[in-house]
């Protein structure tokens, strides 16, 4: 029920920006995409925590390192907002920023894989007679 | 999920507009502009607070540091 809450209200705020943009408002109706684009993902955030929880239950009981868990989570994260970020700014109509801002999500999760991709190539290595 | 903030953003935006015109309308252009940063600047502000809402839960959701 809370989906269709959240859906409906997508729908209907989309017509609102509309308006907004035919009033010659155009940078408040950007405004208002940002704001209710924000108000969406921490709806979903709230609602993805529990899952969240126990997944990292779940990554735990795997017998999984304790930071690749946590590496995994990070990436995620990271690759939410810096995602966020982008669609925003192609929005916004701004293509460029939006890829400047899909490429340092991309640059900060290479740089939280580099260890894991060590310990991968180490272990390749001792594999190999 | 508090939603009103996304109307009070969409109702100042369009209240500026009518004042918009009505200043012109009174030939006061220099009022019409700064009414339109004011409004500008108040919706600003709220829309940066609710972003850093939006960027604290991820972080602690994802245990980003």
């Amino acid at each position: 029920m809370e989906l269709l809450k959240a859906l409906g209200l997508c729908v209907t705020v989309c017509a609102l920006l509309l308006a907004l943009k035919t009033h010659g408002r155009a940078e408040m109706a950007c405004l208002a995409s940002i704001a209710f684009t924000a108000l969406m993902l921490l709806w979903v955030l709230k609602s993805i925590s529990p899952a969240v929880a126990e997944m990292r239950a779940l990554l735990d009981g795997a017998g999984v390192g304790e930071e690749t868990a946590a590496l995994v989570f990070k990436v995620t994260g990271i690759a939410l907002v810096s995602e966020f970020a982008c669609q925003l700014c192609r929005d916004a109509g701004e293509g460029a920023l939006g890829a400047k801002a899909a490429l340092a999500g991309k640059v900060s999760v290479l740089l939280l894989a580099l260890p894991l991709l060590k310990s991968l190539c180490g272990m390749v290595l001792e594999l190999l007679p | 999920m508090n939603i009103d903030l996304v109307f009070r953003i969409a109702a100042i935006g369009i209240l500026l507009a009518v004042l918009n015109q009505v200043l012109k309308g009174a030939g006061r252009e220099d009022m019409a502009t700064l009414a339109t940063l004011a409004g500008l600047v108040i919706v600003l502000v709220m829309v940066i607070e609710l972003v850093a809402q939006l960027f604290d839960s991820v972080k602690a959701l994802f245990q980003l540091y």
